[in-house]
This record gives structure tokens, C-alpha cells and sequence, in this order.
């Protein structure tokens, strides 16, 4: 599984690379929304990609607004990663098509327990394999 | 306003215990840290606009560093730290906004080396502050308009903000 994670931060990209590559996926990078709809033009096509709510130049909001208008560039699977607690930006975010929310600081379960409700089960499997 | 210093502690000893594993001790006082420093600041903008500003040891960054980085901290360059202690007050900014009435967006971490003790700055709103063995966090939410401070744009533009001076230049 492919995971594109999109965040302005080198910390919460790596961050978010150590806890998805313990959950089994290989992962790319992009550090804002230009970069990131560059690499979905480009290809492959990524499973999961995880984007920030809050960057400069192009946001998360707006990343998703122009892959509503660009279904074709769309991953299987959206999840907002953010400090934002605000239910209010969590229901704009569904709205604009979001699939999944994950609020910061988080750990690896967390991102598990996510995956687990994008329909990733492999991700649980690896853990609890990874344990016993 | 819902934030008070109560919660404000509660959220930075919960950011940093959570994304970092460091138990933060102490009390809720107020205190810069001496010696060489980080300091972030985020603008919280809206109705209501001021500034949240983390100021943390130079030790004390370079563990959480480590930890969020997941390398050993003393192999660590100062871009590194200073983005992660931009993203560790990004975390607090993040839970402290919807507590703060009027607070609608925040900007990009704006992050700051000091070397020796950083100035105290205006008196803030709310304040809470950690020390241990030499290692130290104060964060502050400061009121944009008593603080002088301008936050009239939600954003920076430049994702080169999120780093400012750092120990080298």
C-alpha cells in the first residue's frame, strides 16, 4: 500500500512516515498542496493520502477543492491530519471530502484505529502480529 | 473567554507528554528559559487576535526533537529542532483555538533561536510554565492588540517563516 502524507512540517511528515510504515505502507512526501497535486498527476495513484488542514500557499481545504473538481486525481482514501480540534473544521473538511479525521499529537494505534475505519484492515493485522 | 490557565496547562502537559513522551513537572508560573532557546509563535486571528508563543531550553528541545524525529537528538541539525518545535506549538495552538472566543484560523509557526536568556516580552492573558534538571517550557497566549503586536494575516505565505534565525547565521 502507497500512503502520500502532505504537511508544510518535515517533523509531522515523519511522524506520519514512522507510523505508517509500522502499519505496512510505503510512503512519498510532499511538503504543500502544489506538491502534493503534482505528485498525484504524476503517479502512482496512492492508497491513502494523509493532508494537512493547515499549510501556506495551497491549504488543505483548498487541495481538496480542487480534487472535487479533478475527481481522476483523487486517492482512494483522504484523511485530514491536523492540530485543528474544531469540530466545526472537522465537518468541513467530511464535507469538501475527507474520508477520515486524525487529530495531532496521535499514536501509532490512533493512525491503526483510523486505517481500520478506511477499510485498511491489513493495518490492524500487522500490529497485532507484530506483538504476538 | 473558555481557555483559563487550568486548561491551557492541561493541554500543554497533554501535547507534550503525547507527541513527545516527556512528562513536563512543575507548576502553572512564569518563567522564560534561561541559557540558549527555541521560541514559536503562532498567530491565533479572527474576531479576536493575539499570539501563542512557546519559548522551550535548548536541552529541552533537542529531547523532543529526538523523540518526534525518531533519531538520537545530539545528531540532530538546528532546522530540524526548530521545525519540530515549531509543530509542537502548532499541537498546543491547535487544542488552545477553539477555547479562545473569536480565535478562528492560526498562522505557520514562526520559530526563533536565542542565544542566552530570551526576553520576557508583555504580559500575557494566560501563562503556564515547566521546569526539571535544567530543561524548561513557558508558554504564553498574548492579546494581539495590548501586545502591540500586529496579526492581521492569518498566514504566512512563506513556508521559509516557519524557520527563522537559527544558531549557524
Amino acid at each position: 500500500m502507497l500512503a502520500l502524507i502532505v504537511d508544510d512540517s518535515l517533523t509531522a511528515r515523519i511522524m506520519m512516515a514512522y507510523a505508517l510504515r509500522e502499519l505496512g505502507f510505503e510512503v512519498q512526501e510532499a511538503s504543500n498542496g502544489f506538491d502534493a497535486l503534482h505528485c498525484l498527476r504524476q503517479g502512482p495513484m496512492p492508497d491513502l493520502m494523509t493532508l494537512d488542514w493547515n499549510m501556506p500557499g495551497l491549504n488543505g481545504g483548498q487541495v481538496l477543492d480542487v480534487l472535487g473538481k479533478e475527481p481522476a486525481l483523487k486517492p482512494t482514501k483522504i484523511m485530514i491530519v491536523t492540530s485543528e480540534t474544531d469540530m466545526k473544521m472537522v465537518g468541513e473538511s467530511m464535507s469538501l471530502g475527507g474520508d477520515e479525521y486524525l487529530m495531532k499529537p496521535y499514536s501509532v494505534e490512533a493512525v491503526a484505529e483510523k486505517l481500520e475505519l478506511l477499510g485498511f484492515l491489513t493495518a490492524l493485522q500487522t500490529i497485532a502480529n507484530g506483538r504476538s | 473567554m473558555q481557555a483559563n490557565t487550568s486548561n491551557m496547562s492541561e493541554i500543554v502537559v497533554s501535547v507534550f507528554g503525547d507527541a513527545t513522551g516527556v512528562e513536563l513537572g512543575g507548576s502553572a508560573c512564569q518563567g522564560v528559559p534561561s541559557g540558549d532557546s527555541y521560541s514559536a509563535e503562532i498567530c491565533l486571528s479572527g474576531d479576536w487576535q493575539g499570539v501563542l508563543q512557546v519559548q522551550i531550553s535548548q536541552n529541552l528541545a533537542r529531547e523532543v526533537a529526538g523523540t518526534m524525529l525518531h533519531r538520537q537528538h545530539q545528531w540532530l541539525d538546528e532546522t530540524s529542532v526548530m521545525d519540530a518545535v515549531g509543530e509542537l506549538a502548532n499541537m498546543i495552538a491547535g487544542n488552545l483555538r477553539p477555547l479562545v472566543d473569536g480565535a478562528r484560523r492560526l498562522s505557520v509557526p514562526v520559530v526563533r533561536y536565542h542565544r542566552q536568556e530570551a526576553e520576557g516580552g508583555v504580559e500575557p492573558l494566560l501563562g503556564c510554565a515547566y521546569s526539571r534538571g535544567g530543561k524548561s517550557v513557558d508558554v504564553r497566549l498574548i492579546d494581539g492588540i495590548q501586545g502591540g503586536r500586529s496579526c492581521t494575516k492569518p498566514a504566512i505565505s512563506s513556508s521559509a517563516a516557519r524557520v527563522g534565525t537559527s544558531p549557524t547565521s
